[in-house]
This record gives C-alpha cells, sequence and structure tokens, in this order.
C-alpha cells in the first residue's frame, strides 16, 4: 500500500481549517490565505468580514449574527451573554453589563473574557437624574419624597441598566492583545464620560467633558477618544501614556456640523474622523419628505479644524451602525462594493413593519434603497449595529482580568460559520430565514 | 458480531476482507480512510487483557504492543476495543511504521505519564516540579531520572519530523483521532507558518501558487479586512 505523497495545499479541509484557527496572528492568517486556493478557502472572506450583530435575550445564551455577503444568518452559543445586557461592541468585542452593574468584555469568537469594574456610586450619581443606590448587592432607584414617606425604593431591571449607568462602552483597542486598552463609557444623561484602563484601574474614573449637552456617543479616533454630544458638539479626550497623568478633555465649541445635517454616526476612515449624515428635505403641502446621504469629514488636529464634505471615498465601504456607535470602513471586496454605505438600520423605519431592514446608500448619487433580509421579526427589533470578528491576536500576551479558562474551554459552539448558500442554523430560541 | 461492528468505526475495507467471522466495516472517518487504503479491524487482548496489538500497514505489518489504556488515546482504537472484535493478531492501522512509531510513541508516553500521576508514590515524589503543565504533571515514566515538562517532550517529538513525516502523522493522528497529538502536530504547523511571508510558506510547503492576478488583487483587499493583519 502506498502512502500519497504529500501535498499540502490539497490537504482537506477540515485540517487545514483547524491548522488555520491556531495561527497566531491576523498576519499569519493573512499569509495562509495567500498561499494558495485550497488554503484560502480554509478561512473563507466570512469568517472575518463585517457581521451585522442582531439583538439577542438576557435570558437566552445565544447571540445571532447575519453575514450581508452571504446572506446568511447564523448563531453562536454564549453561555457569558446570560442575564447581560449589551452596552457595546467595539474592537470585535462585546460590552455586557449585568444588573449588579458589573461589565464583562466577551469576544464572541474565540470565548476570551476579560472584567472590567463595575459602576459604582460615583458613576450613577453622574449618570442620571435619579438616585440610584446599592442596598445588599443590588441597585434601586430612589425617588424623591412622596408625601412624607421615606423613600420608595425600585429595583433597577436589567433592561433599564443603560438608562442609569453605562449607555454605551467604547474601547482603544481588543483588551486582550498585548497593548494598552482603555475603556470609555457614555453615561446616561452626563456630560461627563467614565473611563478605565483594563487590567490596570480597579474603578472608574469620571472626566468632564465640558461639553454643552449630554454626551450622545464616542468615538475612538486617531488615538483619541471623542465625545460628541446630540448637537455634534465635539471634545477630544485625550489620555497620556504615563500611568498618573489624568487625561484631558478639549471641546471645540467652533467647529460647526455641517448646518441641517441630521447627522447619523462617525468613524474613523483613513485615519481620519468622518460623519455620515442625512440631509432631509420636507415638502410641507404633501407632508413628504426625502433625504440625501451626505459624508463630511473633519481635520480635527489642525489649528482651525473644520468639517469638508466627501463625494467619493474611493475603494471603500462604509459600515455604519444605528444603535452603537460602531462603525468603520474597509476594502470593497466581494459583494461590498465601492462608495456603498450599508446602514444596520433604515433613517425612518416603519413602526408597523415587523422585519428587519437594511438600508443601502450610494455615496455618489445620495440615494438610497432598503432592503429586506429577513422575513422573520427579531427580538428588540433594531440591530444592534455592525461588528468585525476579532479572531486572531495582534501580539501574544493578554493584560488584564483576563480568565484564560474561558478562552480554553468555554469556545463558543458554533453552530455553522457562514458559507456560500449555507443552511441556517438554529441555535436556540432565535431562528432565521434568509430571503 | 457483525452487527456490532456497524455502528463502530473501523477502516474502510475495499475489496475482500476474510476474518473468520468478522466484522462488517463501516467507517466513519471515510476521508482519510479511503485515501490510506484497506485495512481490517482485529483486536486481540493478550493474556491479561491489558495489552494491545497494533500493526502498521502491509506490507511491513511491524508489531507494537502497547497497554490498552495507551491505545485508546485514539478514539477510533477505543471504538474498536469496545466494538469487541473477533482475534486475530492485532488492530492494522493503515499508516507507516515509521508514522505509527510517532504515534505509539506519543500514547506511551502519555499514558506513562498519567499513570505515574495517579500512583501515589510516584506523584508524591514528583510533586516538587514547580512547573505544571497543562497536561497531566510531570512527566517521565518510572525510569527517567529527570522529570520532563510533558508539553516540552511533545513538541521535540514532533520538531524531529521531516515535513513528510509531519504530513503522515498529521493524517494518521485525524484518522485515529488522537486530540492531544493532533493538538501538538497542527502546532508545529502552525509555528512553521508564523511570520512567513506567502512566497516563504510555498517554499516550506513545496505549494505551487494557484491563484490569477484578480485573484490575488482580491486576496489583498480580503486580507484587509482581517483585524490587525499589519
Amino acid at each position: 500500500m502506498a502512502q500519497p505523497l504529500p501535498d499540502w495545499s490539497s490537504m482537506q479541509k477540515e485540517l487545514l481549517e483547524s491548522i488555520g484557527k491556531r495561527l497566531a496572528s491576523g498576519h499569519d492568517v493573512a499569509s495562509f490565505r495567500s498561499a494558495c486556493s485550497p488554503w484560502r478557502a480554509a478561512v473563507p472572506f466570512a469568517t472575518f468580514g463585517p457581521l451585522l450583530l442582531l439583538p439577542f435575550d438576557p435570558d437566552s445564551d445565544t447571540v445571532s449574527f447575519y453575514c450581508v455577503s452571504e446572506k446568511t444568518a447564523f448563531s453562536l452559543t454564549l453561555p457569558d451573554v446570560r442575564g447581560k445586557v449589551p452596552c457595546g461592541s467595539s474592537c470585535g468585542w462585546l460590552v455586557l453589563m449585568d444588573e449588579a452593574a458589573s461589565v464583562t468584555l466577551l469576544n464572541p469568537f474565540t470565548g476570551a473574557r476579560v472584567g472590567l469594574p463595575p459602576a459604582d456610586d460615583h458613576v450613577a450619581a453622574a449618570s442620571s437624574w435619579e438616585r440610584a443606590s446599592k442596598v445588599h448587592g443590588w441597585w434601586f432607584l430612589r425617588s424623591g419624597n412622596i408625601s412624607g414617606n421615606a423613600l420608595a425604593a425600585n429595583a433597577i431591571k436589567l433592561e433599564e441598566m443603560r438608562g442609569v449607568f453605562f449607555h454605551e462602552i467604547v474601547l482603544s483597542a481588543p483588551p486582550d492583545a498585548g497593548r494598552e486598552c482603555v475603556a470609555m463609557a457614555v453615561l446616561a444623561s452626563s456630560t461627563e464620560v467614565a473611563f478605565c484602563r483594563t487590567g490596570v484601574d480597579s474603578a472608574w474614573t469620571l472626566l468632564d467633558t465640558k461639553l454643552e449637552c449630554s454626551v450622545a456617543s464616542i468615538v475612538h479616533c486617531q488615538d483619541k477618544f471623542l465625545a460628541i454630544d446630540v448637537t455634534g458638539e465635539i471634545s477630544i479626550v485625550f489620555s497620556s501614556n504615563a500611568t498618573d497623568a489624568t487625561p484631558t478633555a478639549t471641546p471645540l465649541p467652533s467647529l460647526s456640523p455641517p448646518s441641517g445635517l441630521c447627522h447619523r454616526s462617525y468613524l474613523e476612515s483613513d485615519g481620519e474622523l468622518h460623519m455620515v449624515g442625512a440631509m432631509v428635505s420636507t415638502f410641507h403641502d404633501t407632508q413628504e419628505f426625502t433625504y440625501r446621504t451626505m459624508i463630511y469629514k473633519c481635520n480635527l488636529l489642525d489649528r482651525a479644524p473644520e468639517w469638508t464634505r466627501v463625494k467619493d471615498v474611493g475603494d471603500l465601504t462604509l459600515f455604519v451602525s444605528k444603535n452603537f456607535s460602531e462603525s468603520f470602513s474597509g476594502t470593497s471586496v466581494s459583494k461590498y462594493k465601492k462608495n456603498i454605505i450599508y446602514f444596520s438600520e433604515p433613517l425612518y423605519g416603519d413602526p408597523f413593519d415587523l422585519a428587519h431592514r437594511l438600508e443601502v446608500a450610494d455615496i455618489a448619487a445620495g440615494t438610497s434603497k432598503v432592503k429586506k433580509p429577513f422575513s422573520e421579526k427579531m427580538l428588540g427589533s433594531e440591530a444592534l449595529g455592525w461588528i468585525r470578528p476579532n479572531l486572531w491576536k495582534g501580539v501574544s500576551g493578554a493584560i488584564g482580568k483576563y480568565d484564560e479558562k474561558s478562552q480554553t474551554e468555554a469556545s463558543p459552539k458554533v453552530t455553522d460559520a457562514p458559507e456560500p448558500a449555507a443552511e441556517v442554523q438554529d441555535a436556540g430560541a432565535v431562528q432565521f430565514k434568509s430571503t | 458480531m457483525a452487527a456490532e461492528g456497524e455502528k463502530r468505526g473501523a477502516m474502510e475495507a475495499e475489496g475482500a476482507v476474510e476474518k473468520g467471522g468478522d466484522v462488517a466495516a463501516t467507517s466513519e472517518k471515510g476521508e482519510a480512510a479511503s485515501a490510506k487504503g484497506k485495512g481490517v479491524v482485529e483486536a486481540k487482548e493478550v493474556a491479561g487483557g491489558k495489552m494491545v496489538i497494533l500493526r502498521s500497514s502491509q506490507p511491513e505489518k511491524k508489531r507494537y504492543e502497547v497497554p490498552e489504556a495507551a491505545a485508546r488515546l485514539s478514539m477510533l482504537i477505543g471504538e474498536m476495543l469496545d466494538g469487541d472484535c473477533a482475534n486475530d493478531d492485532g488492530i492494522v492501522i493503515p499508516v507507516t511504521a515509521r508514522t505509527l512509531d510517532t504515534v505509539v510513541e506519543y500514547c506511551s508516553k502519555h499514558f506513562e505519564a498519567t499513570k505515574s500521576n495517579s500512583d501515589p508514590f510516584v506523584a508524591a515524589a514528583t510533586k516538587s516540579d514547580p512547573n505544571p503543565s497543562a497536561e497531566a504533571s510531570v512527566g517521565g515514566g518510572v525510569n527517567t531520572a529527570a522529570s520532563e515538562n510533558l508539553e516540552d517532550w511533545d513538541r521535540k517529538l514532533v520538531d524531529r519530523l521531516s515535513m513528510d513525516d509531519l504530513y503522515d502523522v498529521i493524517h494518521a493522528a485525524n484518522f485515529l483521532d488522537i486530540k492531544g497529538l493532533l493538538d501538538v502536530v497542527y502546532q508545529r504547523v502552525a509555528d512553521m507558518i508564523k511570520g512567513k511571508t506567502p512566497e516563504e510558506i510555498r517554499a516550506t510547503f513545496n505549494i505551487a501558487n494557484d491563484f490569477t492576478l484578480e485573484e490575488e488583487a482580491e486576496l489583498c483587499q480580503q486580507c484587509a479586512w482581517i483585524f490587525d493583519a499589519e
């Protein structure tokens, strides 16, 4: 019996896939895929291409995603999400908060977990008009005195947590990539933000952004965090590397957003801050409206920064999220055409429409089409936003309260990686049909 | 006997297989098995019931006698033993002796390691080792003077394999379903890829570049999406 001559390129897909999973870094994966076509097939683009993160139920342990290029949905079983509400998606990691206001970072694709400090009284005081206090490990809202009665205390439910504590948390880098990672939080109704350095700080530090109105979103751009309020005013939050230096906040009151623009999201693209917005035109007599999608970019670091119109983003495709502020751009490839924006939600949704929709905008024309990828309603109705799977570490070594055990043992059970025309997998309560 | 054989993994038998009153062989590991050629399922328990005979493929049919627990590190062999197949002189594994040498060495070593771990005297004596490894603790059999870290031993085992040997061991470990050995050989391959450019990878693994220019351009675009690819 002669054994076949070793032909590494034609090894079975399963074996190549197993090797692919063990590669040490994104760089190695890129080289691996570029060796020959069977090796490329072992790590298909859908494995690491952008995904739509769908809303999930804290009573289940399933997180679902939709892959636009493959037109398939799939689910991952992640016991860590049970009993928690998502309050951010950043650098490929989910940010989860539970009823005790403790925060966990979870990489849904590797199963890696990092703990962050829980919200404390200071955060609660800064963040909410109402007073929250912790009793026996549970958080309660204290309404003011009611007719002489002592305070009526209501336990804060999980779905209310984001309205009291952290509205959204953004990371400066993946927490296990061997470099410093700072988490910054938008609080519920506050001009202050909270931040902490993963693996270093044991409590959140508050910082006044000096903005006029409450912070609505935070974007990480050019190594700085930008706090942006509802009017579009920006404050640059910068922390130097010295461990004892306090971060500074520099508002830019003279930087006016383009007038008449309803801004939808901000993102870093090509190293610069971009804003994606809609110029809405209403017709008073007919009460109809149309809108034109427009993109602007800003030279933040210049002496007199200003917004300038961008009519062409070149070879890029943009992915803009609505509920979380994780928006990003990338080289157009596969089914994603250049100069196109994928919005996780249409600008104006139809409240009576039960199906989830994506909006796809043509940057040059400014026009949009609304697409309906699923036929079934999703929980909570709106997708959380886009996520870029972060599967391989850049640099070895983990920092932070990193639970090593969780990485090797609690690997998410993937019901199926997205493949062309793959069957939609059923994992737990959520089930999708692709159209 | 035949009925039991059908559920249990066994090698694919192409062509006539005669064994006195024997098993129908259906392979659950079809993919590797068919490539490796024919074999026959036979398990024999030697007197004492603790040793198992393995044989490499034709024509050498080199004979290995291993403790059953060591052999059972292979899920496939475990299934065949459970299937209680009829006697003959050993289970024939459709790999060369050279490959089976490595596999048997791995299984024996890991069996020795768990054995000394559970033996209270040996475990106590070696307990002072400050270097805990993911595997069953401190290595060596009763004979080794210095206790070796099992992970290091594993790495040395595969490091000395040539490319061709490595290829064969991967397929054998996959076919035999020996998870620990698979992890080690996959890691070796990943280490060989680490830090290399595509050209260097092709040179190491003797792979031809089968991409068109357009495909290479698309590859660049796709790889730009990999997190931290720079």
